[in-house]
């Protein structure tokens, strides 16, 4: 299985259409995944540090009901 | 399925789950982060970032 040009690579045998639109859509979902995270983490910390400049001990407001989740970004 | 089908299949699927770990575990991480912002730890770790990279 080897290919004799890069246009034939490119077609995957009549299936490039399927195949680099699929490894399009991984790549696009790793990406987000690997981003959208390091994003959080640095917002996160930065936060941390902003609060602390501000006054120490940013805390939860009022406290109330913690809900459990926070889904997503 | 033929040899040289299955064998990079296999790996992939390894992969794909070697992924999700590590995405898992960042999430983990910054949740935590998240959580307890207003320990010293974190007020530590966040001031020693700024220093310098990689918590």
């Amino acid at each position: 299985m080897s290919f004799s040009s890069l246009g034939e690579f490119l077609a995957m045998g009549g299936h490039g259409l399927y195949v680099w639109l699929s490894y399009g859509a991984a790549a696009i979902m790793v990406a987000y995944n690997v981003v959208s995270v390091r994003l959080r983490e640095r917002r996160a910390l930065q936060d941390v540090r902003d609060a602390a400049r501000r006054g120490a001990a940013p805390g939860r407001p009022a406290n109330a009901v913690v809900s459990g989740d926070s889904n997503d970004s | 399925m033929p040899a040289e089908m299955w064998l990079p299949l296999a790996i992939n699927v390894l992969g794909v789950y070697c992924f999700f770990g590590a995405n898992l575990t960042g999430r983990l991480r910054v949740e935590i982060l998240e959580r307890e912002r207003g320990t010293q730890w974190v007020r530590e770790l966040a001031a020693g970032d700024a220093a310098g990279r990689t918590p």
